[in-house]
């Protein structure tokens, strides 16, 4: 009796969480993937359903991807590094200016590039840990000084010499399948990312960080060393993305960079919502970026004009932010809370201390 | 642990043959020349709890009425019913013979009744002048913008009126403690007393955070508002201040009026009597004969598990703790007493200095909460205070994010099934609800919040817990098993320090209770050898911030 009325309530149990991992409300954006696919197909039926718009989606997105894929670490620790858009252009910009001035070997220039990013990344963790610049401002700030690099090394012009040699070859036209060295990068980047966040107890820090630093300090966080590694891990995504987009275009663009945080972050957001509620997490983000890559090839080879993607990106990141929007109501509350505590708190204090709170008859 | 049964019985008739609108009966109401405050049989419940009973209490025009009691007697729910912040549960509050209506703070201001709350309520970035404006009318200039001018004057008003230098128009978080508390009175004045209407000013705690000398000053401005013919309600725990300034002081103990003493009969005895009831009397005499002895186990040849000499922090001058293993100390102390931060500054928690600190033989040099958890040192946070749990945490993920190293494999990752198990016997040994160790953190109960606090710091086995408020916002079932959890861990050889407002607590489970005061320890207590009561516990507390000398005691020599 009772061994068949727990098979019963085991049975009814796994039926459960069948029903909760497909429910809507978790993979959201993979049942939107799925009606814009077949949406498109039925919009252009000629050109939609082709391998040429698989390879074309996943090539052209990687890259975008392995930016908002490099958000996902300091997001989740609550920094914003605002900087990535431009230290993938200075970092592209120096692969280029690399392969023209110094050497033509297409690795040495990927190791320039990372170590540009990686130079840029000590800069913000200056700012933003050491200075203790809020991270949104600080790094607003140093995206502008990069910028201003990019300028300076290239005066405004393309670089060409090289870049389109072996350069191109290795990094944007070897291909598996069709599908080019960004797309490897970026799997691997999920994979890898999954695993620190998910499985380790560093990215259980990192969240927890993210969540309620004080609770991870008091724990025994050293929440200044963990946020400077996220920061370096953002700069080194930002790194490759540069690197890979100089390789793509042939040609060292000082245009290329600041466009990508956008959507990079619109990826990053619009993944939080998407398997693990409320928690960035690489597998939300990449369903998220080929869903936004999707919609663009597919409005474009429907036929839309150029600027109806960007419209419908944007519009989408507001629909999916808002229906987790309870959460988000909270975290605004716990926001204002914390602003009162700290005005009423003792004035004498330069930090606001866990007793602030107490005081008070 | 209610004695006075018969004392509710008859409160609470009263209230109910009173009714809620009850006219000021002939006792508090005054006569029309004098303008007069009156509480009128105001009782307040919530969730069933009675938190004031039929409390009674009338301050004339141009006096200064001392309103005393200990923690949780009931004095800010009394303010917050005078604020217009709670409507009484019966009984109603009178303004020169006018009801103030319920629950209505822009009424309360209307009829010239205004607050300078313990906070002060400062936006520390703005000058003194604009905080003066906040929560106010500004005076406008031609075009609608603000006429600082103006304002400017009316504040110097304010100041001429109280007799005090106006304060440089700078940040207030620049300003010492007492300007800030005066720029927070004329603030809640507004302008002179006959332009704004102000005839009542309720100062809750107002010493609280200032030195003895500036607190000097602050007495001086409650005299002028005095002569100004506003009325003053002033609370403190001083007693002296209290016996110093104000003409007559009511006293509250459980919710409850126990007397209205006018301050020329009475004396400090007298007060602390009212305050703790008749029983301490006797208990007084005994604490006479306090010394500090040895703790037991005497023979124990172990180190102590905590030992830290000259402790220093914001609120600390000098504290002088051991701890020994299997020892359950408790710190209780009054508010400012440095009591709320002794915990956090041992953890390395907030900015802190020692002459030396030793963690069961161990020196440290330099403590912080990263050192704490290494040297297994537990900083538990009350479930209701910053720093406690990740409320965006599935409760699995909050009970071992304390001790990931125990559950993690070669590669550092987190073995799923070896901290689902961890998880799960911390939820059978503490009997935490729901048992669904996924469940979220955030929608949890006060108490059960608490266990997967504690639990999270037990799983690190630590050598000691330093514990802040275990069992505020904790219901009693909860207690009773968190009590047995702890007095479990002190059996097993570990160390507790547990700071508390709940005196209840440290008489059920401490071996030697801690008093502080004026960032010191002033007095230990042990079990066994000193007077274990409330009132004794109550009264050391209360001696403590009223003696001159606040000698160091070291626990033990």
């Amino acid at each position: 009796m009772s061994e068949v009325a727990t098979t019963a309530t085991a049975t009814r149990r796994i039926g459960e969480r069948a029903k909760g991992w497909f429910s809507p409300r978790r993979i959201g954006a993979i049942y939107v993937w799925i009606g814009f696919i077949i949406l498109f197909t039925i919009l252009s039926p000629d050109q939609f359903p082709d391998y040429a718009t698989v390879k074309q989606i996943l090539n052209e997105y990687a890259v975008t991807l392995l930016v908002a894929l490099g958000l996902l670490m300091p997001l989740a620790a609550g920094l914003y590094d605002l900087s990535v858009g431009s230290v993938m252009g200075l970092c592209g910009i120096g692969s280029a200016w690399f392969l023209a001035h110094v050497s033509p070997n297409p690795w040495l220039a990927l190791a320039a590039g990372v170590a540009i990013g990686l130079a840029c990344a000590l800069l913000n963790v200056v700012v933003v840990i050491v200075m203790r610049v809020d991270s949104f401002i600080g790094t607003l700030a140093t995206s502008s000084i990069y910028a201003a690099i990019v300028i300076a090394v290239s005066g405004s012009n393309t670089i060409t010499q090289n870049v389109g040699g072996t350069f191109q070859v290795d990094f944007a036209l070897k291909n598996v399948a069709g599908l080019t060295a960004p797309v490897g990068l970026m799997i691997a980047g999920v994979l890898g990312l999954a695993f620190v966040l998910e499985k380790t107890a560093f990215g259980r820090r990192v969240y927890a960080t993210g969540f309620d630093a004080e609770v991870a300090r008091l724990g025994g966080v050293n929440v200044g060393r963990l946020r400077a590694v996220t920061l370096l891990v953002s700069a080194f995504f930002a790194a490759l993305a540069g690197v890979m987009q100089t390789a793509a275009l042939g040609a060292g663009d000082p245009t290329v960079g600041p466009a990508y945080l956008l959507p990079a972050f619109a990826a990053a957001f619009l993944g939080a919502t998407q398997f693990r509620a409320g928690r960035v997490n690489p597998w939300g983000t990449a369903v998220a970026g080929l869903l936004l890559g999707t919609a663009d090839v597919g409005l474009l080879l429907a036929g839309a004009p150029e600027w109806a993607p960007s419209i419908f990106s944007g519009a989408l990141l507001i629909l999916a932010v808002s229906l987790t929007r309870a959460n988000i109501r909270d975290r605004f509350r716990q926001l204002l809370r914390t602003g009162s505590r700290q005005r009423g708190g003792n004035l004498d204090r330069a930090e606001p201390t866990p007793q602030g709170s107490l005081q008070g008859g | 642990m209610e004695p006075e049964t018969g004392k509710d019985m008859r409160s609470m008739e009263g209230c109910a043959s009173d009714g809620g609108f009850a006219r000021p009966s002939g006792g508090t109401a005054a006569g029309p020349a004098t303008t007069t405050l009156a509480i009128d049989h105001v009782s307040m419940e919530f969730d069933g709890r009675r938190v004031l009973r039929d409390v009674n209490l009338s301050v004339r025009a141009g006096t200064v009425h001392g309103l005393i009691g200990h923690n949780g007697s009931g004095k800010s729910t009394l303010v917050r019913i005078l604020a217009g912040y709670h409507r009484p549960t019966a009984g109603s509050c009178w303004i020169a013979g006018e009801r103030v209506p319920p629950g209505s703070p822009a009424q309360v201001k209307r009829l010239g009744l205004r607050f300078v709350h313990q906070d002060l309520g400062l936006i520390p970035e703005f000058t003194s002048l604009e905080n003066f404006g906040i929560g106010g009318e500004y005076p406008r200039t031609r075009w609608r913008t603000i006429d600082w001018r103006e304002q400017a004057r009316r504040m110097r008003g304010v100041f001429e009126m109280l007799e005090q230098p106006m304060p440089k128009n700078r940040p207030v978080a620049e300003l010492t403690a007492v300007q800030r508390s005066l720029v927070a009175i004329a603030r809640a004045i507004g302008a002179r007393p006959e332009e704004s209407g102000t005839r009542f000013l309720v100062l809750d705690e107002p010493t609280t955070a200032l030195e003895a000398s500036e607190a000097q000053h602050l007495f001086a401005v409650v005299q002028r508002l005095a002569k100004a013919n506003i009325g003053t309600i002033f609370i403190s725990h001083q007693l002296t201040e209290v016996l110093n300034l104000c003409s007559a002081v009511t006293v509250l103990r459980d919710g409850q009026v126990t007397g209205t003493l006018e301050t020329e009969h009475a004396t400090r005895a007298l007060l602390v009597e009212e305050m703790l009831g008749k029983e301490t009397a006797a208990a007084e005499s005994g604490m006479k004969h306090h010394r500090s002895g040895p703790v037991r186990s005497a023979g124990e040849a172990r180190p102590p598990a905590l030992a830290v000499r000259g402790l220093r922090s914001a609120s600390l001058r000098g504290v002088d703790v051991d701890i020994a293993p299997g020892e359950c100390v408790f710190v209780v102390g009054l508010a400012g007493s440095g009591r709320e931060e002794l915990v956090y500054a041992l953890a390395g928690a907030v900015p802190a200095q020692t002459e030396r600190l030793e963690v069961a033989g161990t020196p440290v040099r330099s403590m912080s909460p990263a050192t704490a958890r290494k040297m297994g040192v537990a900083l538990v946070p009350g479930n209701r205070l910053p720093g406690s749990l990740v409320a965006d945490f599935a409760m699995r993920e909050n009970l071992t994010f304390a001790s990931l190293e125990t559950v993690t494999g070669v590669v550092g990752a987190v073995r799923r099934p070896r901290e689902t198990a961890a998880a799960r016997s911390w939820v059978e040994r503490l009997d935490i609800k729901p048992t669904d160790i996924e469940f979220g953190s955030r929608f949890m109960s006060g108490g059960n919040k608490q266990k997967v606090v504690v639990a999270k710091w037990l799983s690190i086995t630590p050598n000691a817990m330093l514990i802040d408020e275990p069992t505020a916002g904790v219901d009693v079932g909860a207690v009773t098993h968190l009590f047995a959890t702890l007095r479990q861990f002190a059996d097993a050889g570990g160390a507790l320090l547990v700071s508390t407002s709940e005196l209840g607590d440290a008489l059920a489970l401490a071996d030697r209770v801690v008093v502080m005061s004026e960032g010191r320890v002033s007095r230990v207590l042990v079990r066994g050898e000193d007077e274990f009561s409330e009132q004794a516990l109550l009264l050391a507390m209360v001696e403590g911030s009223t003696t001159e000398s606040g000698n160091p005691v070291v626990p033990r020599p």
